[in-house]
């Protein structure tokens, strides 16, 4: 419950600016439908309202204390607040402005640069970024739809079956861990070396855990597990209501050597993996980091695409992906599902909190090949259906044609309609003026 | 790193046509235990690619210990879809490809002979700008 405290002391903070303003949302949205549709680029925007979210509402409520908090704390960015010293007055100072004020570790440097040693210590060991990571990996997985439905591995098997999944930008393992809980096989690549070492000191210590529990037949080791990682097994015992609590449960009460593995890796420059691999793969933010070019020989979009057409390509037929990112500015969420569009995924981008500039979440949610989101409507979701070839356009219209003279006449009518001085119609409108001239 | 992810790793350095499967070039080797999880094994063995596998084995096997058994020469009706193997197989499998692990070494790329070291058991595949 460490991470309460934090969260309560941010909610005193911006509980009195929001509070009347959460109340306000609150009862304009009971009246609208539950989603919104809109565009970004090409890619359809699901956007979700707080009890959309079927990660356990209750859960969350309880767990954030109350809806204001809950509006206010689940959101920012971690990496954004873990670079600044004095968070708290930040964030204080931030509820009333977007997010482009927000410090971004984005724009000091290269990734690898600003997770050093110390900040990948600090990130790891903060309670309020374990729990943001967790709540966002949860709700990434959700959105996989990966578990033993025989969604994904097509065998329509009820029993559950471990996916092999691509953790992109793992940083130090605690979305790695999440997959673990839930029985799956992970492979975690980042460009900090640092956050690398953090995440494979956790696998080590699960490890020894591990051996440890084997050879104790197992019998003490839940008071061993709880000492360990406190965080995370208060979290797993607050929600009851976890998805496939039968293999969660067992992989939790017993310590199971780590499912992970890791990987130095710069996913700018395209992902190392023999084609058709991967189960589906997540990134828990990460993306946003592609936008940005550090050196002079970056170019954002060059990366973005080097980055998507390897992920199409690594990623076995069907998979899908759900990649969570903080866009700076609306620009950069556009670049990204284009980039995604142009390489041939299908899909959109799943807006978490859309009312709230703190808690706002983006998930990219693509599928390869056939259309991911059935809970997005084509026909709404703003012409192109998803899944639309690559490199096809729309055929240009010529200059001047469609001039015609039904449209002029139309035109003038629409004009005076307007109250606008219009010449009257004649004979002669519309009229092409001889050649003379 | 395990040989299962080693079997889908490949090198995309500038100039490689194919890049798999990349050498292994072994300083340490570490063996761990796991359970046995029959059923994803089934339904991972179609995408490993065997005979990567079969001489990762022959690279990594020396340095275990006890040493590797060489995999047998090709797996009992592994093109149908879920393979019927044997439960020494299964297990002998789930071995190579889960717990083994090359702690330091290197990973050579078979086309253009860069090397990729590894080291604590993290492979590091960053590229310079200039090898994309």
């Amino acid at each position: 419950m460490s991470d309460l405290t934090g969260i309560s002391r941010d909610s005193e903070l911006n509980g009195k600016a929001h509070s009347s303003g959460c109340q306000e949302q609150a009862s304009d949205f009971s009246s609208l439908s539950m989603k919104n549709f809109s565009r970004y680029g090409n890619i359809p925007i699901v956007e979700t309202l707080e009890s959309d979210i079927s990660l356990d509402a209750k859960m969350t409520a309880g767990r954030w204390g109350g809806g204001i908090s809950r509006n206010d704390e689940i959101n920012s960015n971690p990496r954004r607040s873990s670079s600044s010293s004095s968070s708290s007055s930040s964030s204080s100072s931030t509820t009333t402005t977007t997010t482009k004020r927000m410090s971004r570790p984005e724009l000091t440097g290269h990734a690898s640069l600003f997770y050093d040693a110390r900040e990948a210590k600090k990130y790891d060991s903060s309670s309020r970024m374990v729990g943001i990571q967790r709540e966002i990996t949860e709700r990434a997985i959700e959105l996989l739809k990966l578990d033993g439905r025989g969604t994904v591995d097509g065998h329509g098997r009820g029993s559950f079956r471990p996916s092999l999944v691509l953790d992109v930008g793992c940083g130090s393992g605690l979305s790695g861990q999440v997959l673990e809980e839930h029985g799956h096989v992970w492979l975690g690549c980042d460009v900090s070396r640092d956050m690398l070492n953090v995440a494979n000191e956790r696998m080590e210590h699960k490890r020894e855990e591990a051996a440890a529990a084997s050879h104790d037949n197992g019998g003490g080791s839940d008071d061993e597990d709880d000492e360990f990682d406190d965080d995370d097994d208060q979290d797993a015992d607050d929600d009851p209501s976890m998805p496939d609590e039968n293999n969660g449960t067992r992989r939790r009460r017993r310590p199971s050597p780590p499912t992970g593995d890791l990987l130095h890796h710069d996913m700018g420059t395209g992902l190392p993996f023999r084609p058709a691999t991967f189960d589906a793969c997540i990134s828990i933010s990460a993306l946003q980091w592609l936008c940005y070019s550090n050196t002079r020989d970056q170019f954002p979009k060059k990366r973005l695409m080097r980055f998507f057409s390897s992920l199409y390509v690594v990623l076995r037929r069907g998979a899908r992906a759900v990649l969570q990112f903080y866009p700076e500015t609306a620009e950069h969420a556009i670049l990204i599902s284009e980039c995604a569009a142009r390489v041939g995924f299908a899909g959109g981008i799943v807006v978490d909190y859309p009312n709230s500039t703190k808690a706002k979440k983006h998930y990219l949610t693509t599928k390869g090949g056939v259309c991911v989101a059935d809970d997005v409507d084509p026909r709404r979701a703003g012409g192109k259906s998803a899944g639309g070839k690559r490199g096809e356009k729309a055929p240009r219209k010529r200059k001047g044609v469609g001039k015609t003279k039904e449209w002029i006449l139309h035109k003038k009518e629409t004009q005076r309609k307007k109250g606008k001085d219009t010449r009257m119609d004649t004979k002669y409108t519309g009229r092409k003026r001889p050649t003379r001239f | 790193m395990r040989l299962l992810t080693h079997n889908f790793l490949r090198s995309n350095v500038k100039g490689t046509e194919n890049g798999y499967p990349l050498i292994i070039e072994v300083t340490t080797v570490r063996c761990e235990e796991s359970p046995v999880d029959k059923e994803f094994l089934l339904g991972l063995i179609p995408k490993v690619d065997y005979s990567a596998l079969r001489s990762a084995v022959r690279h990594m096997g020396p340095h275990c210990d006890p040493p590797l058994p060489d995999l047998p020469e090709v797996l009992p009706s592994a093109v149908g879809d879920v393979p019927s193997l044997d439960d020494a197989t299964i297990s002998i499998l789930h071995r190579v490809l889960f717990d083994v692990y090359l702690v330091e070494g290197y990973l050579v790329c078979p086309d253009t002979g860069r090397k990729f070291p590894v080291k604590d058991g993290i492979p590091n595949m960053i590229l310079h700008e200039d090898e994309i």
